[in-house]
Formats: structure tokens, C-alpha cells, sequence
């Protein structure tokens, strides 16, 4: 699963939404995922990875696509636990 | 000044999702209270409570749901069935004159509760990022005012158990002086956590489990040990008179009396003097001589010393007459509701009231020599002819809150 997928699955299931909605370009203020979901979302994602997040704060997010782009450059940064 | 009618009920309760359930569970002598099957709860000297059977994701949409403590859930169900009850379309309405008032005395109490499990026990870091806005004490209030667009006053108030009569007293004031039509009034509470549970188990107040756990709470009997927490929300729609009638509404009853006083002596300590006053300034302010008064839903806790404080203050206000007055304490089947309570119990009676049915006091098993009036002991009275009824709350903190309700006319 690449982590687009893996990001559509975790906004499914949270924000009731669905994947066609999701598309890299949909941008996350009109789904309406705003910057506390963001953080939540980011949680799950430092679990679901095993990563941790850089204390400073994430850089502005708009699409879903960003939000993809951004978790795997810290992927590559810090290559850790995958199934 | 204006009058206040009540036109719309709403309830999410022990013993009932709905005014018409609720009334003839209690009006039939049922308990809501039983065992609770918590995480944890077995460490309880008591573990008991009074719970309501209620799933928020019936209402909300998974990403809402995951903002609201369940406190503001209770509330914003029971909100909800009060306004289709009203029969209000806020869409014709000025909003800017409806408002929102409650009562809580924990707020989202679950959320600070798992917070701190995180925290703590888990020594994660991660605590939930709603955590502030779902635990906040004005998040009922402020979710219901979202939902129906209500941009008037949007007011929290918390003085425990009293929490609740308190919002509404404070809510019939704004529509009485004219700046408000509307207020959607009431309480929510939902203390039904372990964290929550063990610090009123450690004020050792709480009712010893009975063989029969929902015989445990038993008001104005000589072998009562105490209260039983509960959860829920009782929410009323309260409006100006001839704003009412203009829409043709049907009015359930009018809210006439608010009297409020604080004992100014100890935190718990319930006094005669004050509890005595509050009833007196409800019944100055509807205008009433005592003797219209036709039931009383009390605070009866089921404490040992709240029950005789109470009675003792009926005697006081209502004289000789306080033996032939009905008075019941309804916490004996759905247990105490903290910053509901008063909205609750409002409700209760004014559903009494229109009904003719008194609600018993259950479990009043031993006559104490210090509560002997007449607690409607064990089953309900039917055929009964109610022109006012009073609700009284008293809460740690010292707020006496009274309110007085008069059949529509």
C-alpha cells in the first residue's frame, strides 16, 4: 500500500469520506479537515509508520496530496518499520 | 416584565430517551439504577450509577462525533427533541434574540478523564487534539447554538448539583426583561467515568450497594447511606408569552418562580436558613402564597444529611401545611444528575403536573423520625389536581436554586 492509499483510508474512516473524494489534488479545508484533524491525522500516521514527526510544526498542508509528499519525505529521512 | 412559557421538553435520561417514556417509568416506580460495567469499576466501594442506554453515532457523523464528549452528545439530543417538541423553525425566527443556557458542573469529564490516562498512565504524549475543546465546560452550550444558529446569549453555568435550575432561572430572567424570545435551557452531565467515580467515592457520600443494586438510593428513609450519580440531559424551550401565542404554540406550562440564595457557611454542609430562602424568593418572585403549591420534586439526595436539612426547610416555609403537601424525591429511580439535576427534575414535575400524576419516592423503606412529611412513599398518585408545582436543587458550593412552575392559562 503506498501512503496515498494508506492516507485515504485513515480519512475514510474518520472523516467519513470516500476515495474518490480523495484525490491528490482535493484540497483538505473542503473536506473538511481542518488543523486539529490534521494533527490527529498525523498521530496516526507517526503509529502507523513508526516515525516520529519533527517538533516543529508541519508546513502548510493544503491537499491530499501534500500531506502524502510531506509523510513520505520524512520516510526517506528516517526509513523505519514497514509492512 | 414578560411572562416565560415552556413550550418545548426534551430528555435523554436513565429510565427514558424521551418526556412520555421517562414519566411513566418513574410515574410506575422503575429504578435506573444498576450496576456499572466499567473499566475499572470493580475498584469502587460503590459501583453503581444510574446510565443511560444512548449511542451518539445515531446523531453524529463520525468526524463530528469524534469533538463531542458525551456530555455534549446527552445535550445535544435532548436539545433537539425539546425544539421539535417546541415545534420551533428557527428559520423564521430572529436569532439574534434566541439563546442557549446550561447547566453542567463537570463539563466533558470522559475526555479529561482519558486525557489523563494518556498522559499518565500510558506516559504518551499524545493526547487527543480536541481534548480542550471537547472537555471545555461551555462545549455543550456552544455545539447546540451551532446546530440550530442561535446567536444570541450562549451562557454556561456551574454551581453543581444546581447547575441546571440555575441555567433556566438565569435564562426565564433574559426572556422576562425582553431581551431574548427564546432560550433553549436545561442541564447535561456525564460523570460516569472511573476518575470521576473514585473522587466522590472518596467523600464516602455516595449510597452503599444494596442486595438489590437498584434499591440503593433510598431519600428520606431512616436507612438511607447516601446518593447515586447518573448521567443524562433534560433540555426546555423557554419563551415569551405572546411570542408563544403569536405561533400558535402549545404551552406545557409557565415558569413563574426563581428564587436563588447561597449558604455562605461550608462547602457541603446544606443549611436550613438558606435552602428555606431560596424556596421563599421563588414564591415571592411567581407571586405565590405557599399554599398554591401543590408538589414539590425535592432535591433528596438520599444523603443522611440533606434529607433532614430539606425537610426541615419545608416545615419552615410551608408551616402546619407542609404535612398535607406531596413532596417526592424522583433521585430514588433515576439517580442524582449533578448539573442536570434541576433541569431534570424541573421537567419531571411540570410533566407531573400536566399529567395529574405524582411521581413516588421509592425505597423509603424505614420512617426517620426527622423526615416526616409526605414523600408519596412507593407507588404514584393519579387523579391529582396540580396548579404549581416547586423543584428544589442544592449544591456544594452553597447555590440554592428554586423554581416554581404554574399549569398554562
Amino acid at each position: 500500500m503506498n501512503t496515498l492509499e494508506m492516507l485515504q483510508d485513515l480519512l475514510i474512516k474518520d472523516h467519513s469520506l470516500t476515495r474518490e473524494q480523495l484525490t491528490p489534488e482535493a484540497e483538505l479545508s473542503t473536506l473538511g479537515v481542518d488543523s486539529l484533524a490534521l494533527i490527529e491525522l498525523m498521530f496516526q500516521v507517526e503509529d502507523r509508520f513508526g516515525i516520529s514527526l519533527p517538533d516543529d510544526k508541519v508546513p502548510d498542508l493544503v491537499t491530499v496530496g501534500d500531506v502524502a509528499t510531506f509523510i513520505d519525505g520524512l520516510l526517506m529521512a528516517a526509513p523505519a518499520k514497514q509492512d | 416584565m414578560h411572562r416565560v412559557a415552556v413550550t418545548g421538553l426534551g430528555v435523554v435520561a436513565p429510565l427514558g430517551d424521551s418526556v412520555e417514556t421517562l414519566i411513566a417509568n418513574l410515574s410506575a416506580g422503575r429504578s435506573g439504577i444498576g450496576r456499572l460495567e466499567l473499566p475499572e469499576s470493580h475498584r469502587l466501594r460503590s459501583p453503581i450509577g444510574a446510565s443511560v442506554n444512548f449511542n451518539g453515532s445515531a446523531m453524529c457523523a463520525p468526524a463530528q462525533l469524534r469533538m463531542l464528549d458525551r456530555v455534549s452528545q446527552l445535550a445535544l439530543a435532548a436539545s433537539a427533541q425539546a425544539i421539535a417538541d417546541a415545534g420551533i423553525d428557527f428559520t423564521v425566527e430572529r436569532r439574534e434574540r434566541c439563546g442557549v443556557s446550561v447547566g453542567t458542573s463537570l463539563g466533558g469529564a470522559s475526555t479529561t478523564d482519558t486525557g489523563y490516562q494518556t498522559a499518565y498512565a500510558q506516559r504518551s504524549e499524545r493526547i487527543q487534539p480536541f481534548s480542550v475543546l471537547a472537555a471545555m465546560s461551555n462545549a455543550p452550550a456552544s455545539w447546540i447554538g451551532m446546530q440550530h444558529g442561535l446567536s444570541g446569549p450562549n451562557l454556561t453555568y456551574s454551581t453543581a448539583c444546581s447547575s441546571s435550575a440555575v441555567a433556566l432561572g438565569e435564562a426565564a430572567r433574559r426572556i422576562q426583561s425582553g431581551e431574548t424570545d427564546i432560550m433553549l435551557a436545561g442541564g447535561a452531565e456525564a460523570p460516569l467515568t472511573f476518575g470521576v467515580l473514585l473522587g466522590w467515592d472518596a467523600m464516602r457520600i455516595l449510597a452503599v450497594v444494596d442486595a438489590d443494586p437498584s434499591r440503593s438510593c433510598r431519600p428520606f428513609s431512616a436507612n438511607r447511606t447516601g446518593l447515586v450519580l447518573g448521567e443524562g440531559a433534560a433540555f426546555l424551550v423557554l419563551e415569551q408569552w405572546e411570542h408563544a401565542e403569536a405561533r400558535g404554540a402549545t404551552i406545557h406550562a409557565e415558569l413563574s418562580g426563581y428564587g436563588l440564595t447561597t449558604d455562605v457557611a461550608h462547602i457541603t454542609r446544606p443549611s436550613v436558613q438558606g435552602q428555606a430562602a431560596a424556596m421563599r424568593a421563588a414564591l415571592h418572585s411567581a407571586g405565590l402564597e405557599p399554599d398554591r403549591i401543590d408538589y414539590v420534586n425535592a432535591h433528596g439526595t438520599g444523603t443522611p444529611q440533606n434529607d433532614a436539612v430539606e425537610t426541615a426547610a419545608l416545615k419552615e416555609v410551608f408551616g402546619p401545611r407542609a404535612y398535607a403537601l406531596p413532596i417526592s424525591s424522583t433521585k430514588s429511580m433515576h439517580g442524582h444528575l449533578l448539573g442536570a439535576a434541576g433541569a431534570l427534575e424541573f421537567l419531571v414535575a411540570i410533566g407531573a403536573m400536566e399529567r395529574g400524576v405524582l411521581p413516588p419516592t421509592m425505597h423509603l423503606d424505614v420512617v426517620d423520625p426527622a423526615c416526616d412529611l409526605d414523600y408519596v412513599a412507593g407507588k404514584a398518585r393519579t387523579g391529582v389536581a396540580i396548579g404549581a408545582v416547586m423543584s428544589s436543587s442544592f449544591a456544594f458550593g452553597g447555590t440554592n436554586a428554586v423554581l416554581i412552575a404554574q399549569r398554562a392559562s
